[in-house]
């Protein structure tokens, strides 16, 4: 298992006790900007409260960083008549502000963290889902007893496309955005850390099912498997597995134990 | 480093070009619609992708270029694999973000949408190919496929699984996606079907392509595996987001990780398979590369840019690029770099201009210089080493 040195967090919503947490904070939602997409805003916060080791191996996870219909939609409504595709599009596009696609690319918060701490290391961005947590937690571990290695969450995902896409399929969803960053290291006496199971859903054990947060806690897919740690820290979990899910009948599980007490 | 042998792979690259095209020197650069703000692109041709008609979902383009490659590939539908997806940037295909502001009004409108929404590209890909192994899926922008791949290889490593699919997709040629590269100064702006020349002093900006490709890699080596993937190596520029550090250490880094069991490039490297996209940039910093990497041998080992013929598939270049490599290993023939008429002078570096060339030696290395600064390169070997 991994061994836990360090944590920090930079989210929008409270996640109950968690907030209590050192290193753990509630930030301003960030907002559109030219220069810097909002997850990158909220990974560089998380990240400038932890000390880093020069070029640790980092594994991102990474939701939405930006939303591009925020430079997209000035030009359908300046066009003539009200549509972005049609004729003249290629003369509307050059309205299309030069960093739209860039602060879209969903590399942008891991490129964003590289620049501005020099993190020069190998380095890997997975996407999207919760489990992709388990998945970085497997490769991690290849080098657990040699080296450093960064585990950073970042989402800017309450933002109209993905909220209004994720409340088709859950109406009462409160979207959480924000970063939680894991540090983990030989040394790290915070708690240990480990992928069980990676697998279609009909793999996993029926008894065992996927953890659910307190009530009233906001969702964020790519934030989740950091929520657990986090809420595992706060409310003093000795042991526990949790199971993250995809929501499409993969299911990913990882193991939490509290360090040893003498 | 362990070896872990490639048992087969597929590629859907522009102009549906194969890699006996390829060695022929054969483009797929044509001139685009006016609705594009650029006048040249390298598409797949209609015929090779048709929309998968579904009543209910709009599929991404990129899913559908994926499902193209899966189709294309040979593996056992019985066996267990994991997955690694690269596919980038689904949210800047045109029916996305049309249907996304049509839909302020009434939310309800995306439902077709769906299909482009968190994990549900990674599970079509995986229902497609009956899969029901772990799976993940990566984004690294142009080096997303051969960080796929590194990412398979790390999973065999762990023993996660013994098979793996990887694939990579990208379907950016669209009006919108190429406006904001467009706008970003990193396109070729010219009407000239050989306007994507990498290494060329007249480079002026690369040529957006698409395209996918699909790879099975494998613990269990096979009598018939094209090629082993032996070493790889990572790093980050720490930069720029889409330019190139002024200190190519990072890069070289790289290279060198993945050479590690290659005591002497400038002599055992049979090919490179260069990033080269065309740009000022990019293509300078990796002459600089290869002449520290190669050294005094560095005449002898032929480099050349597959971009050339085909544009830059962004997160597909990668894979499609490093399966075309395994076919060098096979055939011994390397593919040239085209419309190479001006090389940059006194890089001392071959760049195989505008025809194929004989190859000998037992290792190719296959480089990826994504734009936010990931270095990624492969090291495939005949045998395992």
């Amino acid at each position: 298992m991994l061994r836990l040195e360090a944590f920090s967090a930079a989210l929008t919503r409270p996640l109950g006790a968690c907030m209590d947490l050192p290193n753990v904070t509630l930030v301003e939602k960030a907002s559109e900007q030219h220069r810097q997409a909002p997850a990158s805003t909220y990974a560089i916060e998380a990240l400038s409260r932890l000390d880093l080791p020069a070029d640790p191996r980092v594994i991102t996870i990474s939701g939405p960083p930006s939303e591009l219909m925020h430079y997209v939609r000035p030009i359908k409504e300046r066009s003539a008549d009200g549509r972005l595709m049609g004729p003249g599009l290629a003369r509307r596009l050059r309205r299309l502000h030069p960093y739209a696609l860039l602060l879209a690319l969903q590399n942008q918060a891991t490129a964003s963290i590289s620049m501005e701490f020099g993190l020069r290391g190998p380095c890997v961005n997975l996407i999207e889902g919760a489990t992709a947590f388990v998945d970085a937690l497997r490769i991690l571990e290849l080098g657990k007893d040699r080296e450093t290695t960064l585990l950073v969450m970042s989402s800017a995902a309450d933002r109209f496309e993905k909220r209004e896409l994720a409340r088709l399929e859950f109406p009462d969803l409160v979207l959480v955005e924000g970063a939680i960053c894991l540090l983990f290291s030989p040394q790290g006496e915070l708690g240990l850390v480990g992928a069980t199971a990676l697998g279609d859903a009909s793999q996993a054990n029926p008894k065992e099912k996927p953890a659910s947060f307190p009530p009233g806690w906001p969702h964020a897919p790519c934030l989740e498997g950091g929520m657990c740690i986090l809420w595992a820290l706060a409310s003093g979990i000795a042991s526990e597995r949790f199971w993250l899910s995809d929501g499409h009948g993969y299911q990913a599980s990882f193991d939490w134990q509290s360090p040893q007490k003498p | 480093m362990k070896s872990f042998a490639v048992r087969s792979h597929s590629i859907v690259a522009p102009g549906d070009l194969t890699y006996s095209d390829f060695i022929a020197g054969r483009s797929a650069v044509v001139r685009l619609p006016e609705t594009f703000p650029v006048r040249v692109g390298a598409p797949i041709p209609e015929h090779v992708c048709q929309p998968r008609p579904d009543a209910q979902w709009i599929m991404p383009r990129g899913v559908a270029l994926a499902l193209e490659a899966c189709d294309r590939l040979e593996y056992d539908p019985d066996a267990h694999y994991g997955l690694v997806l690269a596919l980038p940037m689904l949210r800047a295909e045109p029916e996305y973000i049309e249907r996304c502001l049509d839909a302020v009004e009434d939310p309800s409108e995306m439902t077709p949408l769906l299909r482009f929404f968190g994990d549900a590209p990674l599970a079509d890909v995986a229902t497609h190919l009956g899969m029901d192994g772990p799976r993940v899926r990566v984004d690294t922008a142009c080096a997303s496929g051969s960080d796929a791949l590194i990412f398979a290889h790390q999973w065999l490593e762990a023993g996660v699984v013994e098979d793996v699919i990887v694939v990579a997709s990208t379907a950016m040629l669209n009006p919108i996606a190429v406006a904001g590269f467009n706008n970003l100064g990193t396109l070729n702006r010219d009407d000239d079907l050989s306007a994507s020349r990498p290494f060329d002093s007249a480079r002026n900006g690369f040529v957006m392509g698409e395209g996918a490709a699909a790879m099975w890699l494998s613990r269990r080596s096979h009598p018939s595996a094209p090629g082993y993937l032996s070493g790889y190596g990572q790093s980050m520029n720490a930069a720029h987001m889409t330019g190139v550090p002024d200190d190519i250490g990072v890069m070289l880094r790289a290279c060198t990780s993945a050479l590690a069991s290659v005591p002497n490039p400038g002599k055992d490297l049979a090919y490179i398979s260069a990033h080269g996209t065309s740009t000022r940039a990019n293509d300078a910093a990796e002459i600089r590369v290869y002449r520290e990497l190669l050294g005094e041998g560095r005449a002898g080992v032929p480099i050349s840019s597959l971009k050339s013929m085909i544009g830059h598939c962004l997160g597909a270049s990668s894979l499609i690029e490093a399966c075309v490599c395994l076919d060098v290993l096979t055939n011994g023939e390397a593919p040239p770099t085209i419309n190479l008429a001006d090389p940059e002078p006194d890089s001392g570096l071959d760049f195989v201009p505008n025809e194929s060339k004989g190859v000998s030696g037992d290792f190719v290395l296959s480089n990826a210089f994504g734009f936010g600064g990931h270095n990624s390169s492969l090291l495939f070997s005949r045998g395992p080493v």
